[in-house]
Formats: structure tokens, sequence, C-alpha cells
């Protein structure tokens, strides 16, 4: 399936899967994943999901993982922890100051508001991410992330609707892209998201500014790609007309 | 350094700050930006640059809460947070 969409899409890096370990139980999930790699020190969450995917390596390890194990003290982003339900926002970003300070907003207030809009797990109940290529998936994904240009990312917005039809809502702000927007916000929408990243994510590893990218609930991508396959082989017109014959 | 307790849900502060003194020209952003008063400026001894006249020192890094705030704003890319700009 992987090979099927990098083809299709022609995309430069293959899609990245997330699979969150909740808090309750942890150490019966962790346990198979106790082979895996871990960073050799803190990373931001968009610096794993660049690393995985085979674009650079921040994990600090001599080889690059094609599989990463995240705990909280691996972060070096507290904001995309924070909203991957590791621990509370540290408060002078809850708080609204940080933003503001950054000279984001003309108010404290107005920063706050943005802040709690922000897609966010609760505090306290992820205790490990696993970021991996989903080629080498050791367990189904519970997010996968397609990044490459608006052209390949609209490919994936016709086929997403194709046998239901609609539109596509986006939740969206230019803050925390690959955290809040691509991983967090289909999974408590469930339904795909887009996003063109963020200054964080661009700043500190996505490094192509042509790139954006699309969240997509696993349990929601292999229809996906079955869609974006299968409308090679919706009916011409003309078939069409042989057929009403 | 562990950034939370076990089984605690609130952040703990705290970081290994470095400052590469030559890219460093004192434009004091990281001090105004920076919410937990991490930096602040200092002036270098014996210097005659008008424009190296002051430094930034991270006199609080156990105050530092990965925000990443200073990282952006630099545009000297001084600052490192864990080994990383």
């Amino acid at each position: 399936m992987t090979d099927q969409i990098v083809k299709k899409l022609e995309l430069k890096y293959e899609p990245v899967g997330i699979y969150l370990i909740p808090a309750e139980h942890a150490e019966r999930y962790e346990k198979f994943f106790e082979n895996f790699a871990k960073p050799n020190g803190r990373l931001t969450y968009c610096q794993a999901v660049d690393t995985v995917r085979g674009a650079a390596n921040y994990s600090k390890l001599p080889e690059r993982p094609d599989v990463l194990v995240l705990k909280a003290k691996d972060f070096l982003c507290s904001a995309g922890a924070a909203n991957l339900g590791f621990y509370n926002l540290p408060e002078p970003i809850k708080n609204g100051e940080r933003d503001f300070l950054l000279r984001r907003f003309p108010s404290i207030e107005t920063s706050k508001v943005t802040r709690e809009m922000i897609p966010h797990f609760e505090a306290g109940s992820t205790s490990s991410v696993v970021v991996f290529k989903l080629s080498k998936a050791p367990v189904d994904p519970h997010v996968v992330l397609v990044f490459g240009n608006p052209a390949q990312i609209l490919s994936l917005e016709g086929p997403y609707v194709m046998k239901t039809g609609g539109r596509l809502e986006i939740d969206v702000l230019g803050t925390c892209g690959v955290c809040a927007e691509m991983t967090v916000s289909p999974l408590l929408n469930r339904k795909m998201n887009l996003s063109t990243l963020c200054g964080g994510a661009r700043s500190h590893a996505f490094k192509d500014p042509t790139e954006m990218g699309a969240g997509i609930p696993g349990i929601e991508f292999p229809e996906l790609v079955e869609n974006l396959l299968a409308r090679q082989n919706i009916p011409k017109r003309q078939d069409l007309t042989k057929e009403l014959q | 350094m562990e950034a939370i307790k076990t089984n605690s849900v609130e952040f703990i502060p705290g970081a290994t700050i470095t400052i590469d003194d030559d890219r460093c020209i004192g434009c004091k952003k990281c001090v105004e930006v920076c919410p937990e008063d991490v930096y602040e400026l200092v002036r270098r001894p014996g210097e005659t640059d008008p424009n190296k006249e002051f430094k930034s020192v991270a006199v609080a890094p156990e105050k530092c809460i990965l925000c990443l705030s200073c990282l952006e704003i630099c545009a000297k890319d001084a600052i490192y947070i864990d080994g990383q700009q």
C-alpha cells in the first residue's frame, strides 16, 4: 500500500505512521516496542517524523532509525508534547504570554483563546508515541502523515470523499502543524486534516518550503489509497453511454 | 534531564542552553521574547566594537520551558538548546 501511494503521487518520501500509547496500561503496550530505537537526546516531534521518513537524522543515533519511540523526556518542544497528551502546557504558553511576546497577537487574551483552540489530548493521557516509516510499520497506525507539494496533497482530497461526496472542512492555523493539525486533529475529529505545517516545523525540520501535509486517521487510510487507485478505473463517458443504450 | 516526574502531568522546566559568543550580537531579542527570563544581556569586558558591546547569557536555564521562542527569534542562530539550534 505504501508503494502504491508513493508511486501514484510520486512522493519524495513515504508516509509516516503514528501510534500513540495511552498512559493507562502503558507497560503492556511499551513491552511490545521495547526493542525499537529511542532517541539519544531531545528532539521535537516534527524532527522525529522527519527522521523516520528519511529526510534527516535528528535522533542523535549513529544510524537513522525507521521506527522511533518517544517518551515525555525525549521532547525538545513542550507545546508539541503537551498537544500529544504527555503533560500540561507550561503556564506561559497556556496563558498566552509566550505567543504574545513573540508578537503573534496584539493582546494576551487573543493569544490565550487561540492557544486553547489548538487540538490537544488530555494531559497525562499519553505515555509514548511511536513514529515510523509506513513501510516498516510494526503496528497499524492511528494516524498516517503524508507530506507532499500542494498538487500531491490535492490528489488525496477527491479520493477521500469519493464514495460519499461532500466537502472537506480543514482545521488549520499554521501553529503546531505536525503535532496538533496533522496528528491530534484527525484523531479527535475522525477525519483527514490538511496542514501547511508551522513555523516551528519549518524551522526545526521540514526545510522544503513547497511541502505541506495531510493527516489521515489510520482506519481510513486503506480506503483512501484504494479510492486513489480506483479513480483510473472509473468508466469513461463513452462507456456510460454504451451501458445506457 | 527528566522533563517530567513519574506519574506527573506537569511539565518540569530546565534545559542545557549554550550561546555561541561569536555569533551573538547582543540584540536583546531573546531577552525580550523569553517568558521565563532565562536570558540577560551583559557587557563584554574590554570589547571596543560598538556592535558587539553586549552579549546574551542564559542566566537561568533551569527555568526554560522549551517553548523555543528564542530559537525562533534569534537572527544569528546563536542559541543551542540541548545541542540543537
